[in-house]
């Protein structure tokens, strides 16, 4: 009887430990620990200043912040700024700049900071920023939270540059930016911005090591997409460079990575079952596409274009390079379901298989059976295999075709020369960047390809310097639909990014993109 | 003796630097442009004008191949064009890797090869050396980053017993580095050990047959005694001949398994940088590597002399 | 004398030389027709092999590549051994010629084959020729060092300095004394060569500068298939057999090859 009261009691406490226990768990996060994530490739820099570079931003804007982002829908939010005005129709940005924020070295950021980062990064720039780099007149500090930038003309894309975050305009402090000028940094002591964390140390094809900056002023309020609040949970981020796939495979299984990114679709059924390792699909994240020569050669006539685009059966396609359905959807609008500026206009001719179609318009084109010179690389599955599969469905179509398979960089030196090709591969990576964010491919006449039309350069120049949304998203359905009418080059459709981690890592989003502020890890 | 070392070491000279010259025409023949890589294929093309001629890459060829010639003279490779970082920095950081990782699979492929090319010679046709010649055909016959995929799903994901992949340089612990280097270094070793064995097999049977050994053998000696005072130094040639140009290979960096247990060495450098087009970085690696054979190679040579004393230079 | 596993590699060689000669006849399909909808499929009665992931019949595909692997190790060997063996006995025998021949030989080896290949295959497109000649020239360095090293005993041996004495010609000794006496060791090298040239073709197609990927190569098929190796493992299992097939049935003809020399050699020692 004694005992009883004795194993009653005792068997009470166990239950009450293991009960708070359980309430503690999961869904709280904690501090502490180190993420190590596996990177496939080095990035060429983390001056993000100074290159274009995916993998660059993806490591650096844990570190670099701009005066405005993204949220989670890929509207334009203020960051480092409070806010901006607009006066002088059009013509004078006023932009002011929160209190209190510091950067990794402890001084506080001021409006000469801001003025001497957009001074350097506007020189280095070269996404979105030619549009209006002649226009920018002058940047001023007007005292210590106030930043004016003053143009020649209106432009719409002012606030949206600012707010990219490729190749961000991330704020360095004044001191750093004056004495690099346009020299990429490359010592890591000097790589100081306002971010959740910042630079420890860089060994280049090794790793990059990142710790907590616990002066950090997140911003009140709950996360947003690239913004909003950003919590440094763990003490120490790591990116690993792991340049084979089945590596970073294996190594989160075995728990050596928590985190690996870019793994290849087909190996999602084998790991989605596996309970060592969660699946996280970013979308949006690509376009694989091809684009054509249109200065000289077959494709300058349209005729052969539109035969291409005829003989294509686009669900095929995307099957046989990204295996799973859940990897790829089938899409002819260029701009990603996930964007404010996705429409179905013009999308006809998109996926309409027609053979006879296409051998009509060979004919009348004047086809005799030349070879069409395909340059890609099997560097990339979303260059190589589309080309593949579409080359036995143009010759099924009656085309000759002679696929010139090289390494990547031959390929970009070849593409910038009308002589050596006819087609060659190439692949959209989604970031919010001018607001809609088009591509090289289609606004600009000197990128590889030469698209250029009166019609489209016309529409192009309005779209850039009208302020209305609305309007801009009717200029763009108008380009959508000139686009598959014109087929400068074909967009195959749409896929994601398949990334994996170790169940023990919580927080993350796969939308919109890969950041590790927020997140911590259980061990 | 020393004569020809002497003079083996002043044509060392311009056979590195004919090495380098060819790497530099061939490079710079070669489409692809490193401006355009490292900017991205987005970039404007002023832009792209603008790195080249900061790069010094829009002078003409034999311009270039001065510079670079005399900079070298000084012990100045240049700056890597992918990192900005000067390019013995970056081969330093990669060196270290590489020569821990050829020196443990020398060793493996030297200690498991060498035994057992001799053991199988003089015990032919028995059933060790059967089992022997078979392993060796194995090992020879099997693609090395298959052999090298397979052990790391063995020991790494299903045993857990050694790391999947990565390295940790000896300043963190020597033991934690040769965890990391065990399966890369047991992959090269395994495969050039096969190759060890069945030379040192061919070697010491074309020894085994000549007359002297029958001589030592009716002296009286016993049959380890011959083997190992006789036989094996006479076979020693071959053996040295293979295991030197085996080391040299090594320490060429090996690509493959760099690449799949991302270790950080001289391989996976050479292999990026050719892709990346970054010519600094390969003309200093070509340099490095050229200048380790032609060494290798002489010492392989003196060794000769050595073991065999009917060699004359 | 002839030890019966001799024959055994000699069969084996046989039977993949008829399989690569015949494969257009052997192959059920066309080793470059896609069906996306029959990928990766597992061995079957009518995929006797499986299918990769593009549907492709991975048999039709490595009997072909057999055929590929084969011609290019030839190539390989031929190429190779014209450079390495004249290299290897002149340098061996003629000393004034031994340093600088084999400086040349060095600056070879040293040089690493896969800035050659890339540089081969970015100027000149990617071609199973570019390999064999990447290959071959970096290869006949170890030729001539195997056949120099045996030279370089051989020439002391009593049967050569008698024929110095009676005043032979340079040239003839060299053909009729020292070389055939080197003929084993360099027969031996001979079949690694052949044997690293077929994993040399893999390892290029590997990293990219090979054979384009969609000609079936015993390399490009390894390599195509080593992601799907957790899903699909029969498209990497039947080309790494076949290599490993054909390189055992290399190295036991060579033992083999090695054996018959062997009587010459016992014969030349003593005199």
């Amino acid at each position: 009887m004694r005992y009883l009261r004795g194993v009653v009691l005792f068997v009470v406490i166990v239950l009450v430990a293991v009960a708070t226990r359980g309430w503690a768990q999961p869904g709280a996060p904690q501090r502490g620990g180190t993420l190590t994530v596996a990177l496939s490739a080095d990035p060429p820099a983390l001056d993000i200043h100074s290159t274009t570079a995916y993998l660059t931003e993806i490591v650096s804007w844990h570190v670099f912040e701009s005066l405005f982002t993204y949220d989670r829908n890929f509207r334009i939010i203020p960051m480092l700024a409070e806010g901006y005005t607009v006066g002088a129709g059009g013509r004078e940005y006023t932009i002011a700049l929160r209190a209190g924020v510091r950067f990794h070295n402890g001084q506080e950021l001021t409006a000469r900071d801001v003025v001497a980062s957009l001074q350097r990064w506007l020189k280095l720039a070269v996404v979105a920023v030619p549009f209006f780099r002649d226009d920018v007149e002058a940047i001023e500090a007007r005292g210590p939270r106030t930043v004016v930038v003053r143009l020649r003309q209106p432009s719409g894309v002012l606030i949206a540059a600012l707010a990219q975050p490729i190749q961000l305009a991330g704020i360095y402090p004044q001191a750093v930016a004056d004495a690099a000028g346009t020299q990429r940094i490359t010592d890591v002591a000097s790589l100081i911005g306002t971010g959740p964390f910042k630079f420890v140390r860089w060994q280049p094809g090794q790793s990059i090591e990142l710790e907590r900056f616990d002066g950090y002023a997140a911003r009140p309020g709950g996360a947003d997409g690239y913004g909003g609040q950003k919590v440094a949970y763990v003490d120490r981020l790591r990116f690993a460079i792991v340049p084979d796939v089945q590596t970073r495979i294996n190594g989160v299984i075995t728990g050596q990575y928590d985190y690996a990114e870019s793994i290849t679709s087909d190996a999602y059924e084998s790991l989605r079952n596996n309970p060592k390792v969660r699946t996280l699909i970013l979308k949006p994240y690509g376009q694989p596409m091809a684009v054509f020569n249109k200065r000289k050669g077959l494709f300058a006539d349209r005729r052969m274009r539109q035969a291409f685009l005829a003989a294509l059966d686009m669900s095929k396609i995307m099957a046989g390079t990204f295996g799973n359905p859940l990897m790829f959807r089938v899409d002819g609008s260029l701009m990603f379901r996930e964007s404010p500026w996705y429409s179905r206009e013009g999308l006809q001719p998109y996926n309409r298989r027609d053979l006879a179609r296409a051998r009509q318009l060979m004919t009348e084109a004047g086809y005799r059976g030349q070879p069409v010179r395909w340059i890609t690389s099997a560097a990339f599955d979303w260059a190589y295999k589309p080309a593949l599969i579409v080359s036995q469905q143009l010759e099924e179509a009656g085309f000759t075709v002679d696929l010139q398979v090289l390494d990547w960089a031959t390929v970009l030196s070849r593409r910038a020369n009308a002589d050596l090709y006819e087609v060659f591969s190439t692949s959209f990576i989604f970031s919010p960047g001018i607001d809609p964010p088009i591509q090289p491919v289609i606004i600009s006449p000197t990128w590889p390809g030469w698209w250029t039309t009166e019609e489209k350069d016309r529409l192009i120049a309005r779209l850039i310097r009208e302020p209305d949304v609305q309007a801009r998203k009717q200029l763009w359905e108008q380009v959508q639909r000139l686009y598959w009418e014109d087929v400068p080059g074909i967009k195959f459709g749409d896929f994601f990014n398949l990334a994996i981690a170790r169940p023990g890592v919580q927080g993350l989003a796969t939308r919109p993109d890969l950041f590790f502020w927020n997140v911590w890890v259980i061990p | 003796m020393q004569a020809y070392i002497a003079r083996r070491l002043v044509t060392m000279v311009p056979i590195v630097v004919l090495v380098g010259t060819i790497v530099f025409l061939l490079l710079h023949l070669t489409p692809g442009d490193p401006a355009v890589i490292m900017l991205g294929p987005d970039a404007p093309a002023d832009a792209v004008t603008q790195l080249r001629h900061d790069l010094g890459l829009d002078l003409p060829l034999y311009v270039q191949w001065g510079r670079w010639f005399e900079r070298v003279l000084r012990g100045d490779l240049g700056r890597s064009i992918f990192f900005g970082l000067p390019v013995t920095t970056v081969m330093r950081q990669h060196l270290v890797p590489t020569v821990f990782l050829s020196l443990l699979a020398i060793l493996i492929a030297a200690g498991i090869g060498v035994p057992a090319g001799i053991l199988s010679a003089v015990r032919r046709g028995s059933w060790l050396d059967q089992t022997v010649t078979l392993t060796a055909f194995l090992g020879v016959s099997i693609p090395e980053f298959w052999l090298a995929l397979n052990l790391v799903l063995l020991f790494a994901v299903q045993l857990g017993l050694l790391p999947v992949a990565g390295y940790a340089p000896p300043a963190q612990g020597v033991g934690r580095t040769l965890t990391y280097l065990a399966l890369p270094a047991f992959t090269m070793g395994f495969v050039q050990s096969a190759l060890i064995a069945r030379m040192t097999r061919a070697a010491m049977l074309e020894v085994v047959a000549q007359d002297y050994i029958r001589t030592a053998h009716a002296k009286g000696l016993s049959f380890w005694q011959v083997t190992l005072r006789h036989t094996f130094p006479n076979a020693l040639i071959a053996v040295v001949t293979v295991v030197g140009i085996v080391f040299s290979v090594m320490m060429g960096g090996n690509v493959v398994a760099e690449t799949i247990f991302t270790i950080p060495g001289i391989g996976q450098l050479l292999m990026s940088s050719v892709l990346r087009r970054d010519y600094p970085v390969i003309q200093g690696i070509v340099l490095l590597v050229a200048t380790a054979y032609v060494v290798i190679n002489l010492l392989v040579d003196v060794v000769y002399a050595f073991v065999d004393p009917r060699i004359r230079y | 004398m002839r030890r019966p596993v001799v024959l055994v590699g000699v069969a084996l060689i046989l039977l993949l030389v008829a399989a690569g000669l015949l494969a257009p006849l052997l192959a059920p399909a066309h080793p470059q027709k896609m069906n996306i909808a029959e990928r990766l499929r597992a061995p079957s009665l009518r995929y006797l092999l499986g299918t990769d992931d593009f549907g492709r019949d991975v048999f039709s595909r490595v009997l072909y590549g057999i055929r590929l692997s084969l011609t290019i190790g030839a190539a390989v060997l031929l190429l190779s051994t014209a450079i390495g063996l004249p290299a290897g006995l002149m340098a061996g025998y003629l000393r004034r010629l031994d340093n600088a021949l084999m400086r040349v030989m060095d600056a070879l080896m040293a040089f690493p084959a896969v800035i050659l290949a890339i540089a081969l295959m970015a100027a000149l497109g990617p071609s199973a020729v570019n390999v064999a000649v990447a290959l071959g020239i970096v290869y006949s360095p170890r030729m001539a060092r195997v056949v120099r090293g045996s030279v370089l005993v051989v020439r002391e041996f009593e049967y050569v300095t008698a024929a110095q004495a009676l005043g032979q010609s340079e040239g003839l000794i060299m053909l009729r004394h020292v070389l055939p006496n080197c003929l084993s060791p360099a027969v031996v090298q001979g079949t690694f060569i052949f044997a690293y040239a077929v994993l040399g073709e893999a390892l290029l197609s590997f990293l990219g500068a090979g054979v384009p990927p969609h000609v079936p190569s015993l390399g490009t098929i390894l390599s195509g298939g080593r992601v799907y190796m957790g899903q699909a493992p029969w498209i990497t299992i039947f080309p790494g057999l076949a290599i490993m097939m054909l390189v055992i049935g290399l190295n036991l003809l060579g033992d083999g090859l090695r054996d018959v020399l062997d009587p010459r050699l016992v014969r030349a020692g003593t005199g």
